[in-house]
């Protein structure tokens, strides 16, 4: 596994994504490529994300791992026509900057779901020994299909808790229920075109929802930041501050539905609470429901999110 | 080096002789504190956190200087403060402050005191120098100092842009404004029922000091609401080596911050000055609530090579 082996070409980004041509369970790839340091250093600008863990020790985001697009445009190019719906990253190991990377990607679904076409996949990416380093897997849903709507609106009223909560670690004698820090932070940016409200380039990425003139024929107000980036944005250092980087990337979970799309330029408020907590070989895994809002109290995402707490990492406390 | 300062014939911080250099006190800031502040402040910036290089709070040494010698500077509200940045100082790191009253003065019957503190190591090198103006708040009355001081004015709504500091920038561009919550108060997080009523009187520590006053709640220190949402501003903008050798900040303190707020750090480009060792940019930065509230306003500069 030590070079790019795309088994069919690319198609062309003029083309729509050609569903019919998808087959389920095929496994595409593996697909090679490095994180470059500038990339990296954009990537934390852009996210206002300064932790040593990622500047100066080099481990990489979440979306730098889960390189979904990156594989699945190999063969499908710019997936055109899309919009993710929901993600869930299951963290293995570390990577860094510069190490080699193998990424595949499968089809697992193609379905119809009130009357549109929606797709799941699932990309593992290993590194130079093979070791799994993160799946993640993805739900994306046609837009053609869909149409033109107004853009989807969740109140973040239901199932919403409030309260300014606790800036603790994670610890398997805190109580489920307890509330973590809500943290509030903006300028959403968009991964490419940082904070410019035009989004991506219309000569480029004709088709795609983070492109300003494809996102407004198709009911947004505005180009859409990728699910991912919100996520990250918004609540990616609550995790860390909360489970620590180590536990986060090795045993952690996220999992997580997209239910309004994040604008560039957006104020996000992430929430997180305990919700359960389950024995599992070395320690508890904590799990957290998560919840992303924008300020005006749009829902963006919700989810869960968990790591293995040791257990003798507590009685050290 | 004697740490246990002699304030002198002063019975209270009032009398005291103007220009009487008190200290230095000796301190240094343990790695917990200074680990506690980056978790607080969530800044976490590879120059505070694997460097441990201290930040304007910890370095300016306010609370280990001169309240040190007047247990009623805790009865005082600071309005306005200036950093001059000379050198980077280290946890572990003993540092010397010394601390100088230079002048008292009344303005609507409110008494004031403008104070100056310098900051060495211990070869005497001056790593920052600081002046402060504080009010006493003894016996005010119970007026919202938030309403009636608060002022909008020459605010700027653009997003701004994500841009380091070079020659060729032009005045009057807007640098990205940044949005963050929830603020913490120094010593006491986000407690809001913050330190026992018994043993402080500090409107940033304790509860039904600051109400009593006219605050709605613990009124957080103003240099730490400063850092809280402008820092990473300006360290994104002039680099930390820049900032912290040849950095100046002067910011008037406008109105409360309370713990948990959500605060809008602002900053455009104001000025571009040329000095012996380059080029001096001079920003204007503002610091407001969601509702538009003005915190503080100000100006942060530094030389650009």
């Amino acid at each position: 596994m030590d070079k790019e082996s795309p088994k069919k070409p690319p198609s062309s980004i003029d083309e729509a994504l050609p569903w019919d041509d998808m087959i389920i369970g095929e496994r595409l790839g593996p697909v090679a490529y490095r994180i470059k340091p500038s990339t990296h250093k954009k990537h934390a600008d852009l996210l206002n994300i300064h932790r040593p863990w990622f500047e100066t020790e080099w481990n990489l985001f979440p979306w730098e791992l889960g390189a979904w697009a990156r594989a699945a445009s190999k063969y499908y190019g710019h997936l055109k026509n899309t919009v993710q719906t929901g993600f869930k990253y299951e963290f293995f190991r570390t990577a860094k900057v510069g190490e080699p990377l193998f990424t595949t990607w499968m089809l697992l679904d193609k379905y119809d779901k009130v009357d549109k076409k929606y797709f799941s996949s699932c990309t593992d990416t290993t590194n130079e020994k093979g070791e799994l380093v993160v799946r993640a897997t993805t739900e994306g849903i046609d837009l053609r299909s869909r149409g033109k709507k107004l853009e989807p609106r969740s109140a973040a009223g239901r199932e919403n808790w409030s309260g300014l909560g606790e800036f603790v670690p994670a610890s398997p004698n805190l109580p489920e229920g307890l509330i973590l820090l809500t943290r509030t932070k903006g300028p959403l940016p968009m991964r490419v075109s940082g904070f410019s409200t035009g989004g991506w380039a219309k000569d480029k990425w004709e088709g795609s929802v983070h492109e300003a003139s494809y996102a407004a024929e198709m009911g947004f107000k505005a180009p859409i930041v990728e699910g991912p980036i919100v996520w990250e944005f918004g609540i990616l250092e609550l995790l860390l501050d909360f489970f620590g980087p180590e536990a986060l990337f090795t045993t952690g979970v996220a999992d997580v539905n997209i239910r309004g799309p994040g604008y560039v330029g957006d104020t996000l408020i992430g929430k997180a609470r305990i919700r359960e907590k389950v024995k599992e070989s070395g320690g508890v895994r904590i799990v957290l429901e998560t919840r992303i809002e924008r300020i005006d109290g749009q829902l963006i995402n919700v989810g869960t999110a968990s790591a293995v707490v040791r257990e003798e990492a507590d009685s050290e406390l | 080096m004697n740490s246990a300062p002699n304030r002198g014939e002063a019975a209270s911080v009032w009398d005291l002789p103007i220009s009487q250099q008190l200290g230095p006190v000796e301190y240094n800031i343990s790695a917990a504190a200074h680990s506690r502040h980056c978790a607080m402040l969530d800044v976490h910036y590879p120059w505070f956190e694997t460097h441990g290089n201290l930040f304007p709070w910890h370095l300016c040494g306010w609370s280990r200087a001169a309240a040190r010698y007047f247990r009623e500077l805790t009865r005082t509200v600071q309005t306005n403060f200036n950093y001059e940045f000379s050198a980077p100082g280290k946890v572990g790191q003993s540092l010397l402050t010394t601390w100088t009253p230079v002048e008292i003065y009344t303005k609507k019957d409110y008494k004031y005191l403008v104070a100056t503190m310098e900051t060495r190591d211990k070869k005497g090198d001056l790593l920052l120098a600081t002046s402060s103006e504080v009010t006493d708040v003894t016996g005010r009355a119970s007026a919202d100092p938030e309403t009636s001081r608060s002022r909008r004015w020459a605010s700027w709504d653009e997003m701004g842009e994500m841009v380091t500091a070079s020659r060729e920038l032009p005045e009057g561009l807007a640098l990205l404004t940044r949005t963050k919550g929830p603020l913490p108060a120094a010593l006491t997080g986000f407690s809001r029922q913050a330190a026992a009523t018994d043993k402080n009187q500090d409107p940033s520590l304790e509860e039904r000091s600051a109400r009593e006053i006219g605050f709605r709640s613990i009124a957080v220190e103003g240099p730490v609401a400063w850092e809280f949402v402008i820092m990473g501003t300006l360290m994104d903008f002039f680099g930390p080596e820049s900032l912290f050798t040849s950095g100046k900040v002067s910011v008037n303190i406008i109105s409360a911050a309370y713990v948990g707020d959500v605060l809008v750090g602002k900053a455009r480009i104001r000025d571009k000055i040329k000095e012996d060792r380059g080029l001096r940019i001079v920003l204007e930065t503002r610091v407001e609530k969601l509702d538009g509230q003005l915190v503080n306003a100000g100006t942060a500069s530094a030389i650009v090579d």
